[in-house]
């Protein structure tokens, strides 16, 4: 056995149809056996050891999975036996539900796996392991564990001696050119495989770019882009400054449409109380007037009644005197003075009579004695004389009682005159007093009235309320200015706070990316060092050892530091292989360190220090979206305070608008009151003036009229003083004129006796003388007898006429002046009384009209409530607007309110269109606002439609709010960082991924000059077989690199977080040109439909063969080269060529002390000594070749191992091994 | 004409379908190309020599062609009729066809379940059986005139060419013998 590792056998317990074959293949190894013997079955098991994929083993869909056709017991074993320079071990292959491994110290045993020939279960077999105390591993579970293990890239040591080979990370594509030469060694080889092969060789995790990542993040930041370039175009601004004016306004209108709502519901509470209270009032009122009319109506009944009766007695009075005066005509007519006369000489005539009678009688009697006569008619003269003397005494007596009772009456009546003067006067006085007494009264009243007036505070309850108001609106303003003053200061406060927070982000990120700065320049240097080091180092001492020197690490590597390594100007030469000393002196170098670096370190490196610069602008970036982040967060507290505190300032200055308004309004409003209170009040002084002007004439002229009474009763007094001393006078004069008659008669009489005695005397003288009887005398007698007869019978015959005369006289005549008097009277009575009746219907009018104008006040005012509340119920309730209301307005408390039931409404009902109006409006700016954005946009303008008007409302406080906080800095932060990520990360890719160029072009140079040493010398079957890398065509790829180059050609575009800053113009054409870059990028992939872009994207890989005169030229596949046989053979040496460089590439420290097996079923089409030639091609590179032959033929003598299929009588099959040789070369 | 935009064929090509080009819409960017400087004045120049006119109109442009064949006219007098009809439509609904919004076809057709006069009017628009189907025709051919734009299965924008429509439809005066006249 060789010193080499190899899989030495493959042994089969109960393996699909096979139940025990053991089959060494330590070397090349052909399969013999007609079709359907299972030679595929062992090839693909084989494969399975290398690959340990059951999807890559070539088997259809159509046919059972390996799971089911190879391990159909729970006792099916596939082992595979591993040679190593220190012994053998094996790998157990068994299925448990999935397929599971063990890896087992030593060589495969039968005992350990079956007993009397039946094969044990997993446990038994572990149990018989135990038993020979044989170690094994644990369970390996997964394919990729199993593969890291037998290549060596498990990083558990307990399994490092179960590796087949001691490769690194990169070995997948020896498993990966295993299978492929197995599967594909009928079809084409295509550069896409070679390529893929490649990048596997050199590739790592990082070299992949996943396209449906970056297209995703492009999209992400295309669609944000976009939504903040909407954001940022000036009709959505200005549309948005529109939504949220609209907003402010239907709040504004909204807060409005509460307040009169509150008021509409207060006045109504109002109205409802007020029509009862002035409905009782009104009716009091009106009672009062129906009381007052009541009552004057009785007044005047009352005075018409009294002014009846005294018209009655004036009447009666005028009647008197007119009948007064119609008798006195008829008396004076019947010539009463004339009667009245000589009634009252009646006694005189009747004495007279008598004395003529008895003078006649004794004249006529016989001259008896003539001194008889004489003495007789001395004595009867005497006696006569004596008589007439009693006569006159009796008539002075008479005349002088007459005058005693003349005086006394007229003093009685005098006195009563007086009296009744004084009576009526006093009477009229009186009540003239009264009068005055009362209009004094009605003066203090009125005095009184006008104090009151004057103290009087006219609308006083509007006043007041109007005054309250003001005083609630300055205490309102004071508190507001107050208010106003704290807020501005406060949003000054805060501004200065977001400068304070703006200055001193922008002073961190600026010490941020000095320092990002300074460390990637310090990195990008590194890079820079590597770069240099890496483009000169295959002219380099370096290049030298790693072409020359394997393993020169452990070595050469510690004493040489990296200026002697990266040296071009050594020319180094080995003069002996395998001496390990410094210039002859050997050196114990075990424990020193290695110094050098291999090229992957170095890539590592710079991969690494590429990372950390990534890291670096990851960090930048991140730092930067972080605080933007944690700005815009204070920012946005900040802005959210700064607007609400602005908030409140609009709704204060719109309250104070409100309020100085309202202000102008009340002091309007307080002024017309006042004004109308003046008028009122100088309306009630202009009555009360007049009231007391009137009353102050009605006292003049009760004054006057007290004065002229007191005047006329002067007068009157002076006239019945005067009348009486007149009359007294008179009296006296008569009494004296009587007095003085009777004297004259008397004297007259005494002479006439006196010379009649002396006539008698001488008659008695002259009788004596002559006796004698004279006729004359008695004739003259006779004659003065009849005359006194005939006076006496006129007087009998006018008796009646004297005596109605004197009756009338007493009861008419006499009592004229008192008849006169008393109408004069009762007259003025009456006047007085329809005075006082005048002042009384005036008083009634004066309380009618005064009552009739509140009543009328209270009415209008009960009207207008009334109206109110009828035309709510008419017009208002009936409506949507008061449902929507409703929760407002009929919880209200009664409030007075300035403006009536009827303008509430109209005002809530203009405020409720406008209202509707502008939402209509804020709805349209809205859709047509959010209707600009992406459906779902990342800004969330969005409008559900399905919710109602309230969404409207949501959107604009939501809007309100983003623009309060500004967020829209945190969405151009995160694009800036998306944006500076995906360029960065995209350039970083490209840098990772184009490093592998200069990799690639070595592989590639290792492949060609492995195809160099691929001819074949002696048959010179294939002349050459050429590669060459072209650049790419990849359209994803050309543009990855454009954003690269740019990336290169603006380093440090992330100096602002704002891609749509506009102030700098070469920073924004920067950043519109980066944008654009990504937009095609993103069109590129979604157009092109690659998922990926890896190493092999990189380039273009071309073929070209010469087989004998077959020149294919620069081809990308390599469909057809010559017959089958040739064919086959040239691609068995491409792809046997690839294992080996492969294998080079995955195990480039180590040494070569392992060989591979390499499948190629069928080959039967190959001649002998081509097949040969590929045999020792194989060898020549440490590969066994593994092939199946359908017949035996002669070629089965190349190989070391050649087994023949057949099948036993129970159908397993069986492989019988034909020869086990060597084949000489 | 070295200054006409390099999206004038992707313009005309809209505009010359009978489509508008309205500022909301996907297009937005060729709407802000005309827009952009003197373009506007330069393309309905060079436009002009097709036969066509480009239009102004609130955010949206449009082609008109001066003379056309009466036949045309009338066909699209009969579109117009069957517009103002959708339009009738669509102006019945709680949400109304204002710029920018969006329409949910079930949206539209459930609201057409609950409200007679709106399900009277699509039967009246179209003869597909369900209603679900009869909405989205009518809105289809509102996006096939450029007056709506679908942006998913379901949802139809409202675009801002829709003014063209509602301007047309002022112009119009019912004479009081209840005839139509377009002035």
């Amino acid at each position: 056995m060789e010193n080499k590792r190899i899989l030495n056998r493959i042994i089969f317990i109960n393996i699909a149809n096979t139940d025990y074959a053991d089959v060494e293949i330590a070397g090349n190894t052909c399969f013999v056996g007609t079709n359907n013997m299972g030679k595929t079955t062992l090839q693909r098991a084989i494969l399975f050891f290398y690959n340990a994929n059951t999807r890559w083993l070539g088997i259809s869909q159509s046919q059972k999975t390996f799971e089911d056709y190879y391990f159909q017991y729970p006792n099916s074993y596939i082992i595979y036996e591993v040679a190593t320079e220190d012994g053998l071990f094996h790998v157990m292959v068994y299925r448990n539900t999935k397929i599971f491994y063990r890896f087992v110290e030593g060589a495969f045993e039968q005992e350990y796996y079956l007993t009397d020939k039946e094969a044990l279960l997993p446990k038994g077999v572990l149990a018989k392991l135990n038993e020979y105390k044989i170690n094994y591993s644990d369970q390996v579970e997964t394919f990729e564990r199993y593969r890291n293990i037998i290549y060596g890239a498990d990083p558990d040591k307990k399994f490092k001696k179960f590796a087949l080979m001691k490769g690194n990370a990169n070995y997948h594509n020896i498993p990966l050119a295993i299978t492929s030469i197995f599967l594909s060694s009928e079809s084409v080889i295509k550069a896409e495989f070679v390529k893929e092969c490649i990048a596997n060789a050199i590739g790592s995790k990082h070299t992949t770019i996943e396209l449906k990542t970056i297209e995703r993040q492009l999209r992400q930041f295309t669609e944000r882009y976009h939504d903040i370039e909407t954001f940022f175009r000036k009709e959505n601004a200005q549309r948005s400054e529109l939504i949220r004016d609209n907003f402010t306004y239907i709040q504004q209108l909204k807060v409005k449409q509460r307040m009169q709502a509150a008021e509409l519901g207060g006045a109504l509470k109002n109205a409802e109380v007020q029509k009862g209270t002035i409905s009782i009032q009104v009716a009091d009122k009106k009672e009062i007037l129906t009381k007052l009319e009541t009552e004057f109506k009785e007044k005047d009944d009352q005075h018409k009644e009294k002014n009846k009766e005294v018209n009655q007695e004036i009447g009666a009075l005028k009647s008197k005197l007119k009948e007064a005066d119609k008798k006195a005509n008829e008396y004076e007519e019947k010539g009463i003075v004339d009667l009245l006369r000589e009634a009252e000489e009646k006694p005189q005539f009747q004495i007279e009579l008598q004395a003529r009678e008895h003078e006649y009688g004794t004249l006529t009697a016989s001259f008896k004695d003539v001194e008889q006569q004489f003495k007789t008619l001395l004595d009867s003269l005497e006696n006569e004389k004596k008589e007439f003397a009693n006569v006159l005494s009796s008539q002075g007596l008479q005349l002088d009682k007459k005058h005693h009772e003349d005086k006394n009456a007229l003093h009685e009546n005098f006195r009563q005159e007086e009296a009744s003067v004084k009576e009526k006067h006093r009477a009229e006085a009186d009540q003239l007093k009264q009068m005055k007494t009362q209009h004094e009264f009605s003066i203090k009243d009125a005095e009184f009235k006008e104090k009151e007036i004057r103290k009087q505070r006219y609308f006083a309850q509007e006043i007041t309320q109007l005054k309250t108001n003001i005083e609630d609106l300055s205490r309102r303003k004071v508190e507001r200015n107050s208010a106003l003053a704290v807020k501005q200061n406060n949003v000054d406060m805060l501004k200065k706070e977001g400068d304070h927070i703006r200055e001193r982000n922008r002073s961190t990120t600026e010490q941020y990316i000095e320092k990002n700065k300074q460390e990637v320049t310090g990195l990008e240097e590194r890079i820079k060092a590597i770069d240099e080091k890496l483009s000169v180092y295959q002219h380099a001492f370096f290049g030298y050892l790693q072409e020359h020197y394997p393993d020169w690490y452990e070595t050469i590597g510690k004493v040489c530091n990296e200026e002697i390594l990266f040296n071009k100007e050594l020319n180094p030469k080995l003069l002996k292989k395998s001496m390990d000393s410094l210039y002859g002196i050997q050196l114990n170098l075990s424990n020193v360190k290695v110094y050098s670096k291999t090229l992957e370190e170095y890539e590592q490196e710079r991969s690494m220090l590429r990372d950390q610069i990534a890291a670096l602008n990851h960090a930048f970036l991140a730092f930067r979206e972080e605080q933007a982040r944690d700005e815009q967060s204070k920012l946005a507290s900040i802005g959210k305070k700064s607007v609400h505190l602005k908030n409140e300032i609009m709704q204060l200055e719109y309250e104070a608008t409100q309020d100085a308004q309202k202000e102008k309004q009340y002091d309007l409003d307080l002024h017309e009151w006042t004004r109308k209170g003046e008028v009122q009040r100088e309306k009630d002084l202009i009555e009360v003036y007049t009231l007391q002007e009137g009353v102050k004439k009605e006292i003049a002229s009760l004054a006057k009229t007290l004065a002229e009474v007191d005047a006329v009763m002067k007068t009157e007094n002076t006239t019945l003083q005067q009348t009486f001393n007149d009359k007294l006078a008179k009296l006296d004069k008569t009494f004296a004129k009587e007095a003085e008659k009777i004297r004259s008669q008397k004297d007259d009489k005494l002479e006439e006796f006196e010379e009649r005695k002396g006539k008698l005397q001488k008659e008695k003288s002259g009788v004596l003388k002559k006796k004698g009887i004279d006729d004359t005398r008695i004739k003259k007698l006779k004659k003065e007898i009849d005359d006194i007869r005939a006076a006496l019978k006129n007087l009998e015959d006018n008796a009646e006429l004297i005596n109605d005369y004197r009756k009338d006289k007493r009861e008419l005549f006499d009592r004229l002046d008192e008849f006169k008097s008393e109408k004069e009277k009762l007259e003025e009575r009456i006047k007085q009384s329809d005075k006082e009746f005048t002042q009384q219907k005036d008083i009634f009018a004066k309380t009618r009209k005064q009552l009739e104008e509140e009543s009328r006040r209270l009415m209008d005012s009960l009207k207008k409530f009334v109206d109110g509340l009828n035309h709510f119920e008419q017009h208002f309730r009936g409506k949507t607007l008061y449902d929507r209301l409703r929760h407002l307005i009929d919880p209200a408390p009664a409030t007075f309110t300035e403006t009536d039931i009827i303008g509430i409404c109209s005002q809530l009902q203009a405020n409720d269109n406008e209202f509707h109006n502008q939402f209509d409006k804020f709805r349209g700016n809205i859709s047509e606002f959010a209707g600009r954005f992406r459906p779902d946009n990342h800004l969330n303008f969005n409008i559900n439609t399905a919710v109602g008007e309230g969404e409207y409302e949501r959107f604009a406080s939501y809007l309100d709010e983003f623009y309060a906080e500004n967020k829209i800095q945190i969405s151009i932060a995160e694009v800036a960082k998306s944006h500076g990520m995906l360029i960065d990360a995209i350039s970083s890719k490209m840098k990772a991924l184009t490093e592998y160029k200069g990799r690639v072009n070595k592989m590639i140079s290792k492949m060609e000059a492995d195809f160099s040493k691929a001819s074949f010398e002696s048959s010179k079957l294939i002349e050459y077989v050429k590669l060459k890398s072209e650049d790419s065509e990849n359209k994803v790829l050309r543009k990855l690199q454009k954003i690269t180059d740019f990336r290169e050609q603006n380093p440090f575009l992330y100096g602002e977080a704002n891609l749509f800053n506009t102030n700098n113009s070469a920073k924004s054409e920067i950043d519109k040109r980066s944008v654009e870059l990504l937009n095609e990028l993103q069109k590129t992939i979604s157009e092109e439909h690659y998922d990926e872009i890896n190493v092999q994207d990189l380039f273009e890989l071309r073929f070209r063969i010469k087989e004998g005169m077959n020149d294919t030229g620069w081809i990308e596949k390599i469909d057809k080269v010559g017959s089958t046989g040739t064919d086959m053979l040239v691609k068995a040496v491409i792809y046997i060529t690839l294992l080996n460089v492969f294998i080079k590439e995955s195990t480039e420290k180590t040494t070569r002390n392992f060989k591979v097996h390499c499948i190629i079923d069928e080959v039967g089409q190959i001649s002998a000594p081509y097949l040969k030639e590929l045999i020792n091609f194989a060898e020549e590179r440490n590969i066994c070749l593994i092939n199946g032959l359908p017949n035996e033929s002669k070629l089965e003598t190349h190989y070391n191992y050649t087994y023949k299929f057949r099948k036993d009588t129970n159908g397993y099959v069986k492989v019988v091994p034909l020869l086990t040789m060597t084949v000489e070369p | 004409m070295n200054n006409l935009p390099k999206q004038t064929a992707d313009i005309f090509s809209i505009l010359s379908r009978g489509n508008f080009i309205s500022s909301n819409g996907s297009k937005g960017k060729l709407f802000d190309i005309i827009t952009y400087e003197d373009n506007y004045a330069l393309l309905r120049e060079y436009f002009s020599h097709t036969g066509y006119t480009l239009e102004k109109g609130h955010n949206y442009y449009y082609f008109s062609q001066p003379d056309e064949a009466n036949l045309v006219m009338e066909k699209k007098l009969e579109q117009f009729a069957y517009y103002i009809d959708v339009m009738d439509f669509f102006s019945s609904m709680d949400l109304k066809p204002t710029v920018g919004t969006r329409y949910r076809i079930t949206q539209i057709a459930e609201e057409c379940f609950s409200n007679e006069r709106l399900k009277q009017k699509i039967f009246a628009l179209s003869r597909r059986e369900k209603i679900i189907d009869k909405v989205a025709e009518v809105a289809n051919d509102l996006t096939l005139g450029g007056l709506f734009e679908q942006e998913d299965e379901d949802t139809y924008k409202v675009m801002d060419a829709i003014h063209y429509l509602e301007q047309v439809i002022s112009l119009i005066t019912i004479e009081e013998d209840g005839e139509q006249k377009n002035p």
